[in-house]
């Protein structure tokens, strides 16, 4: 047996394999993959700086204007260092209104880019996003019916029992349809329309039905993906979701690389593929619902983000699926942040504004991946 | 290592597609498996790599039951080169031959100056290293075929299977590609090839089994087994094992279908061995 992991410096005189040349080969791809590291590596650290000044900067955008320092000042003195030198109203505007809300944006953008990238790969479909099983669909059932009834505090449970249906009906169905109790991607895919459907269907209705105009523009808001109200309960959901669920799909980049060469051929480099798809599958439908349950369904970052990040570092999940992250952060918090102040006072509804940049944006890399077909 | 197959079985939606075939293929040596579309050759190389699952019998390497192991430990020993292997178009060539390495890195070791090394090494042994910054989706069929058998070698196996190694290729590629895996098992690897050339079998093979209808019908060395009567018999098509005029190897000189043998029905159908009759 040969001991791979502790050898990787010292190349093998000799080998079964006949690869006893390796020490004297000129590693082009050695070379270029090196490169591509070095590349993510830097991309990742510009990220998380960009992303730390965007959440400052954020912050500071609004009606009630505040400079970097006020910003860092107040949350300094939360955090233990210092004390308040802020007024209590200016300090609230920080901590309790600003702050929790950016937070959110950043955990949903985050989490969203991230299980699109996560589904795209396990699909090996480009066109799959977040809300690929049903589970936006599902989500809006239970939200629009706690609206309907008034109870909106239920809103974020509701939501994600919802998604959670969705994706039991989903799986159910894709499960009943497949081979041999296996989940096959085309057949998850195709259930999730058959699911979607249904549940769009269900939600018209019980708008149609009972919306008044009061709930009517709160159910408008939240099904075009909004994150105006988001407190520090929103940031808890969607910020520990992220962190419970998101780590672990983050360590998987290996068996989603993988996946690139399709079915048997991820089953031939040692990939437990049936195991490994359900586990990848309910990892990022879990934290789908909980973050459609904070923030409705936002479109476009889940589909667009990890599009754009692969055309920067290319298709390797270990740098891509952290990078999505980052940039889906990034984006979600300017996007939210210009969806409050662009036309204020009234506020645009976030989903509306990544729909908007999201469309022109996914139609600009359609044209570019067939100008370099 | 040796490869002990011992009563495999194997049946899908009600049909039996590999009956029962126990064969003992050499450490060390090519063995050509040949036969028939739809004989099970790629099957029973899904088998051996545990692609599929068995529903009986056993598979051994050098007597350890490989249904046993942990994939990612029996994925360290045994590759698999795929006949029509998908390949995500927007990798590189040197990327998708560094998932051959995916068995032997751990979930956040990056890849070391080994492996690229190895992955440099397969290319160039493949006839691809001019390929290595090229994207998938930009190579033809043949480069597609020879990134495929890369990816394998990169795989470092003990036990190395190649289905159609030849597919989309051109005749010297082929040669190539013959002689790699020729090659790869004088070094000590045992190679398993599905190949449908049978005078590229005898070429090359040491060792030859013979699938039909999901069982063995014959085994053993190239001049023994490639005899005109098991032709006739496994194909249908009239031919003579003649001697290589070059190498001295076995030659299957195919005479005519089984469309040209029902218009001659008088001609003789099972030859007899090799000496040369008409």
């Amino acid at each position: 047996m040969r001991a791979a992991g502790r050898t990787e410096t010292t190349v093998r005189a000799t080998g079964p394999a006949g690869v006893d040349a390796a020490r004297t080969a000129p590693s082009d791809a050695g070379a270029s993959g090196r490169r591509g590291g070095g590349r993510a590596l830097a991309a990742g650290l510009v990220g998380l700086v960009l992303l730390a000044a965007s959440l400052v900067v954020a912050v500071t955008l609004g009606p009630a204007e505040l400079s970097p320092g006020e910003v860092l000042a107040s949350l300094a003195a939360h955090l233990g260092f210092g004390e308040p030198t802020l007024s209590p109203l200016r300090d609230g505007i920080v901590w309790q209104l600003r702050m929790p809300r950016v937070l959110t944006a950043a955990a949903v953008g985050a989490g969203l880019a991230l299980c699109g990238a996560v589904m795209q790969a396990i699909t090996r479909n480009p066109l799959a996003d977040p809300y690929l099983l049903g589970l936006s669909s599902g989500a809006s059932v239970g939200a629009v019916v706690v609206l309907v009834l008034g109870w909106g505090l239920l809103l974020p449970l509701a939501a994600f029992g919802g998604a959670v249906l969705a994706l039991v009906a989903t799986l159910g169905l894709a499960l009943a349809a497949g081979r041999g109790g296996r989940l096959a991607p085309t057949t998850t895919v195709l259930a999730g329309v058959a699911v979607t459907s249904v549940f769009g269907a269900i939600t018209s209705l019980v708008i149609f039905w009972s919306a008044t105009n009061d709930s009517y523009r709160e159910i408008l808001n939240w099904l075009l993906g909004s994150l105006s109200g988001t407190d520090w309960t929103s940031v808890t959901i969607a910020g520990g979701a992220l962190l419970v669920v998101g780590a672990p799909l983050i360590a998987s980049a290996r068996t989603l690389d993988a996946f690139a060469v399709g079915e048997s051929g991820a089953a031939a480099l040692g990939v437990h593929v049936a195991r490994s798809r359900a586990l990848l599958l309910g990892g990022t439908a879990l934290l789908t619902g909980a973050l459609v349950a904070v923030s409705g369904s936002i479109g476009f970052v889940g589909l667009v983000l990890p599009h754009a990040v692969r055309l920067v570092i290319g298709p390797g999940h270990r740098a891509l699926l952290p990078l999505s992250a980052i940039a889906g952060a990034i984006f979600l918090v300017w996007a939210d942040t210009g969806a409050r102040t662009l036309f204020d006072p009234r506020e645009l509804p976030v989903g509306i504004l990544t729909a908007l940049i999201g469309g022109p944006v996914f139609a600009w890399l359609l044209l570019r991946s067939r100008r370099n077909a | 290592m040796t490869l002990d197959l011992e009563r495999v079985r194997f049946a899908r939606g009600g049909r039996t597609i590999i009956d029962g075939v126990d064969a003992t293929l050499p450490g060390g040596a090519l063995t050509a498996l040949i036969g028939p579309n739809g004989a099970g050759k790629s099957t029973l190389l899904h088998l051996i790599a545990a692609i599929e699952r068995t529903d009986g019998g056993e598979l051994a390497l050098d007597g350890r039951e490989l249904g046993r192991m942990r994939r990612r430990d029996r994925a360290r020993l045994v590759a698999l080169a795929e006949q029509q292997a998908e390949l995500d178009p927007q990798l590189t060539v040197a990327a998708a031959v560094l998932l051959g390495r995916t068995p032997h890195l751990g979930a956040f070791a990056p890849a070391g100056p080994r492996d690229h090394a190895l992955v440099a090494h397969a290319l160039a042994a493949s006839g691809a290293g001019h390929l290595a910054e090229r994207q998938i989706g930009q190579l033809s069929g043949g480069e597609r075929q020879r990134i495929t058998l890369a990816r394998a070698l990169a795989q470092e196996p003990e036990l190395l299977l190649a289905d159609e190694p030849t597919n989309h290729l051109d005749l010297s590629a082929q040669l190539v590609a013959l002689e790699l895996l020729a090659g790869l098992a004088r070094g000590g690897l045992t190679v398993v090839a599905a190949l449908h050339d049978l005078s590229q079998a005898a070429a090359y093979a040491d060792h030859v089994l013979v699938l039909a209808e999901g069982r063995v019908i014959a085994a053993g060395p190239p001049r023994e087994v490639l005899t005109a009567r098991l032709v006739h018999e496994v194909y249908g098509v009239r031919a003579e094992i003649i001697d290589h005029p070059i190498t001295g190897r076995p030659l299957v000189a195919v005479a005519g279908g089984a469309a040209a043998e029902a218009a001659t029905p008088d001609a003789v159908p099972a030859g007899t061995g090799s000496t040369p009759s008409a």
